[in-house]
């Protein structure tokens, strides 16, 4: 009778730490034979180390088990099924929301960047800045001193006229009386004078501003500042003050214009009496001699300077001026 | 296994292999049509779990290039809700320590489910080859979770 004993005696299998961590995993999911199980859970028993290990599998066996209670909403599992065309797919790529942030902020700068170079380079800010010194109380501008003869034909002013002629020429009226009462002699000027027909456009939208006309005024300077921009090379300085005893202050103004080598630049002679209260002064000092003459005039009274460009071109080093002295009174 | 639970077992998976919802939408996407084509929804539930293990792995393949040159933080935008008191820094933790393939094992076995042998099937090897991921990825994370809680 044949025993039940296997011909071949194994020998028993011992376990150590590192296989039963190789083994865990079976263990737990009980996927070994039972010889092999019992042998686990004696040497678990026996070994604190290995406790430790089982504790760690458990745990992580639990924390993949809380994770795997995660639920998609609704809305992205039709976005995911919805995303398989591919139009869908460009119209997705082309959405604005999509981009990346870095893309996003690129073409954002870009396209303030362009704006405000369209706006900088388009909108015609010389011709904004010159509407706005006009309506500015009517009256034209007034430029700072200077020390220097510095062209400005883009400022807002208008040219001298010829003096020679009784037609008034100043933007404001009282201005426009001042050139109109000036003496009937033509008076000779050095550079040849600009055509007539020019003069004659420029006299035309003069008069027009004379009647208050804020649109007329406008398009006179727009046709002014071409013709100045074109013509003004020189400069005129005009100067007005008040004082008491004009009389007495003229002479002294004479006296000051003839010391330093100036003359007369006009006809009419140095303080001609251009009515009962006013002195009229139209000459030529050497530019040094400039701020002396101001000192001289402010340390009297405040005095209005208005610098304008004029077609008449001084010789270098030599300034032209117009100083009108008027009685307090 | 209905079309949308292929699709929410898709998206959990590139959810917890990805850690960013945008890239996980895509890729989710990608690997839903793909799984569409190859699976014949007369079939078992146990044939779509290999096609969808093996599309997966594909996609996550091409998508894991990305992930490496993100920074990998996790972008949560609210589009899947977790279970409540989930510690995901342990995950990521896990996703940037673990070995890919143990990684994968874990995920597809143990939280998403999936038989060893469809697992097997789907990424060409055998079940022990499987369990044997499993089993390291699996200890792995244990190791980390016990760190956690001795620093607490």
């Amino acid at each position: 009778m044949m025993s039940n004993e296997p011909y071949i005696k194994r020998k028993s299998r011992t376990l150590s730490r590192f296989l039963c961590q190789e083994m865990m995993y079976d263990f737990v999911t009980d996927n070994l034979d039972e010889e092999r199980k019992q042998a686990m859970l004696d040497y678990i028993q026996r070994s604190e180390e290995t406790q430790e290990d089982l504790e760690a599998f458990q745990e992580a066996l639990n924390y993949c088990e809380q994770l795997s209670h995660l639920t998609p909403t609704e809305p992205l599992i039709e976005k995911v099924k919805s995303q398989s065309s591919l139009s869908k797919k460009i119209i997705n790529a082309l959405s604005w929301n999509n981009w990346p942030q870095p893309v996003k902020w690129t073409l954002q700068g870009a396209l303030v960047s362009v704006l405000a170079a369209g706006v900088a380079i388009f909108i015609p800010w010389e011709r904004l800045q010159i509407d706005l010194d006009l309506k500015s109380k009517g009256s034209p501008l007034y430029v700072a001193e200077q020390q220097t003869q510095e062209i400005k034909p883009e400022e807002n002013v208008e040219p001298e006229i010829n003096q020679a002629t009784s037609e008034p020429q100043e933007l404001d009226s009282s201005e426009a009386k001042l050139i109109a009462e000036e003496p009937t002699p033509v008076e000779t000027i050095e550079p040849p004078l600009e055509p007539e027909n020019k003069q004659e456009k420029v006299k035309e939208s003069i008069v027009a501003e004379n009647n208050n006309d804020s649109e007329v005024e406008s398009e006179a300077t727009k046709s002014r500042s071409a013709v100045v921009k074109s013509n003004l090379k020189g400069s005129l300085t005009r100067m007005y003050m008040t004082v008491k005893d004009f009389k007495e202050f003229s002479l002294v103004v004479e006296d000051f214009i003839r010391s330093v080598g100036g003359s007369k630049a006009g006809q009419v002679k140095l303080g001609w009496e251009k009515n009962q209260n006013t002195r009229y002064f139209h000459f030529t000092i050497p530019e040094k001699d400039y701020p002396n003459l101001m000192q001289l005039l402010r340390t009297k009274a405040d005095t209005r300077v208005m610098r304008t460009p004029h077609s008449r071109v001084m010789p270098e080093g030599k300034m032209r001026l117009i100083l009108e002295i008027s009685s307090d009174d | 296994m209905t079309v949308d639970g292929i699709s929410r077992t898709v998206s959990n998976f590139f959810f917890y292999a990805l850690l960013d919802e945008s890239l996980a939408i895509k890729a989710s996407a990608k690997a839903y049509k793909k799984c569409m084509k190859k699976i014949d929804l007369k079939n078992t539930t146990d044939e779509y779990q290999a096609a969808i293990v093996h599309e997966t792995y594909k996609v996550w393949s091409k998508y894991q290039k990305k992930l490496s040159e993100l920074n990998q933080n996790i972008g949560f935008e609210g589009n899947w809700i977790l279970p409540p008191h989930t510690d995901m820094g342990l995950w990521r933790q896990f996703l940037r320590d673990a070995e890919p393939e143990e990684f994968l094992a874990v995920l597809w076995s143990r939280v998403l489910k999936f038989p060893d042998e469809r697992i097997s099937q789907g990424l060409g090897v055998t079940v022990g080859t499987v369990r044997h991921r499993t089993n390291r990825g699996l200890k792995k994370l244990g190791s980390m979770r016990v760190t956690v809680f001795y620093d607490e």
